[in-house]
């Protein structure tokens, strides 16, 4: 019978894994109650007005009301509707004339400088002319708000089509991939990271889209909520609708965050 | 599997978002009232028409408010919907009839006499506002009496557009003051938060909004109304000249069912402004007090010794005459309007 070193045996022996309390989720609720302290005391202390800067319990009872009466849900409908539909649009759009775009490298030259200018143009300046043209109505919201979520979907598919190992694609090629099978078993889930990123951030830019429509034109959205609230001199109201914003693009970033989970399976 | 039944629900959920968001009923306790059928039956065989009105939902519309509610318009054969706009888009739009649907749209003197200049054929149909509303305000501490106590003051102005400048210049212009006689500064929509907190001595603001939220937060205000020192041609109605030659019967109807609201408004502003609230629930949620103030503010505004004698909803053309020459000096207009094109009162009476 062989006999073991102390040490072979202090290696063999499983180590009991030091018991560690995990601290993470409290990162979010921790930095919400910090800032809720802050406000509270600078209210307090600034001895500030309501209508300049309500204390955080009024926001809280007036999106209780809000809330109640239908009216936030009024207006939030109205903003989801216009910020996915205008998504929805622009995601189409920008996955295929991507697609397009990743294959044909002299149209990406020719087009790429002219539509990442036309970036450059303010939305919130061609805003009226939009609702000038197409009239104050959903159709207008839609366009503006998929006109400034459209270049981050373009630019991320042409980007993660353009990563993908040649290498890869020749393989494909030499086992004889069709067109499709080349972008449904190599483009496609090898693009998927990259793209994420430009959903993300297409899905938060068509908020600020739908907001620039309201508040240009407009009875409903949150971006209209504002509008009407600051002419009523409803402060509190204006936070709801603010607070209101952040968490439709926290749910947003949120659902692609978890799709992005769903769908990248390889990565991990 | 998983993965693509999440994708087609996300695209669902998206679609029916978007499919959901113009038909969206309102819940029960929120009346959409964009319509002037809304509080009452669907109005089948009303001809529909649009008026863009050059702000958001308030009070200050309360008369066209009253016209909807109280079936006005519906007696008149009108299914009125209501949308809100800056005031230049609704003057364009307006302008621009058939092809933008909007047959009517409230806008001031000052926007019809800019928008000829620019050839765009419109013209104001009805005054509302008798007396141009842009006031300086500032906390009675400061002192502002007349004038001369402007002088060496530092002055809050949203910006260097619209009704807010055209009042610091025609000011300036009836004195013969130079801007250097103050301070002005751009403080965006802030006019009574700034003055409140000092930031600003004295604010341009409207006479029915930021003084009265002052007084509500039990401060002495004085006010140097503009209209006391040269009155400006202000907001009434406005459609085009194509509407007046096609069609004068639906302008005359539309503007007799306004002014019948407006005439209920000032005869019982308790009811309009709980009629308005119909067309504005956000304003239950505040202080319903402060609103009720803002109408009561607003009425003195809508009539005059003028419209005793010629009928509420007057035009009058001693003051569009005095503004376009204000206008034209300020450099403002770089040629002379027709004022006597710009307006008729053909449609009051």
């Amino acid at each position: 019978m062989q006999q073991s070193l102390p040490i072979q045996r202090a290696a063999a022996e499983p180590i009991a894994p030091r018991w560690r309390p995990n601290l993470h989720w409290l990162g979010l609720p921790t930095t919400i109650i910090g800032l809720l302290v802050i406000w509270q005391a600078a209210v307090s202390l600034g001895g500030y007005r309501a209508f300049i800067l309500p204390a955080p319990s009024m926001v809280l009872e007036r999106l209780v009301d809000a809330a109640t009466s239908g009216i936030l849900w009024q207006h939030s409908s109205a903003t989801l509707g216009e910020a996915l539909g205008g998504f929805s649009i622009a995601l189409v759009l920008g996955l295929s004339l991507g697609y397009v775009l990743a294959h044909i490298p002299w149209l990406e030259r020719a087009l790429t400088p002219l539509l990442a200018a036309s970036q450059a143009v303010p939305v919130v300046a061609v805003a009226p002319l939009i609702i000038l043209w197409f009239g104050p109505g959903l159709q207008a919201k839609l366009l503006i708000a998929a006109l400034i979520t459209f270049l981050p979907i373009l630019l991320s598919t042409v980007i993660a089509l353009r990563g993908i190992p040649r290498e890869l694609r020749e393989m494909a090629l030499i086992s004889g991939a069709s067109r499709w099978q080349m972008l449904r078993y190599v483009e496609i889930p090898l693009a998927l990271p990259v793209l994420f990123g430009g959903v993300r951030t297409g899905l938060a830019l068509a908020t600020t889209g739908a907001v620039v429509g309201e508040f240009v034109s407009g009875r409903d959205g949150l971006g209209a909520l504002i509008n009407i609230a600051r002419g009523l001199f409803d402060t509190p109201l204006i936070f709801v609708a603010l607070l209101t914003l952040a968490v439709i693009t926290l749910g947003f970033y949120l659902v692609a965050t978890l799709l992005e989970r769903l769908l990248v399976t390889w990565e991990s | 599997m998983t993965n693509r039944l999440i994708l087609i629900a996300v695209i669902a959920l998206t679609l029916a978002a978007c499919g959901a968001q113009p038909s969206a009923p309102a819940p029960t306790a929120v009346p959409v009232a964009t319509t002037s059928s809304a509080p009452t039956a669907s109005g089948q065989g009303l001809r529909p028409i649009t008026l863009a009105m050059s702000y958001i939902p308030n009070v200050q519309f309360a008369p066209y408010y009253v016209a909807a509610a109280k079936g006005y318009y519906k007696d008149a054969g009108l299914d009125v919907t209501f949308d809100y706009n800056f005031e230049n888009d609704v003057v364009q739009r307006a302008a621009s009839w058939p092809e933008s649907k909007v047959a009517f749209a409230t806008a001031s003197g000052t926007s019809v006499l800019l928008a000829r200049q620019q050839g765009l054929p419109v013209k104001t149909v009805e005054t509302l506002y008798q007396k141009f509303p842009v006031v300086f305000f500032a906390k009675s501490s400061t002192g502002l009496k007349s004038v001369n106590d402007l002088k060496g003051k530092t002055v809050g102005i949203p910006g260097r557009f619209g009704e807010s400048l055209y009042a610091l210049m025609a000011v300036l212009y009836a004195n013969k003051l130079d801007e250097t006689a103050m301070t002005v500064q751009e403080i965006g929509f802030t006019q009574a938060q700034t003055v409140l907190e000092g930031k600003v001595q004295v604010g341009i603001g409207y006479a029915m909004n930021e003084p009265v939220i002052l007084r509500q937060q039990n401060q002495q205000v004085d006010v140097l109304r503009v209209a006391d020192i040269y009155n400006l041609a202000s907001n009434g109605i406005v459609v085009s000249e194509a509407l007046i030659t096609q069609e004068p019967d639906l302008v005359h109807r539309f503007v007799q069912a306004s002014l019948r609201g407006l005439r209920d408004t000032l005869d019982n502003p308790d009811e309009a402004y709980t009629l308005s609230l119909t067309f504005i629930p956000e304003a239950k949620l505040g202080d319903p007090k402060l609103q009720r103030q803002v109408l009561q503010e607003s009425l003195p505004f809508w009539q005059s010794d003028k419209t005793t004698s010629a009928g509420l909803g007057f035009t009058d053309v001693d003051v569009w005459t005095k503004t376009e020459q204000f206008m034209r000096d300020a450099k403002l207009l770089t040629k002379p309007v027709d004022v006597n094109s710009a307006f008729t009162n053909d449609f009051i009476k």
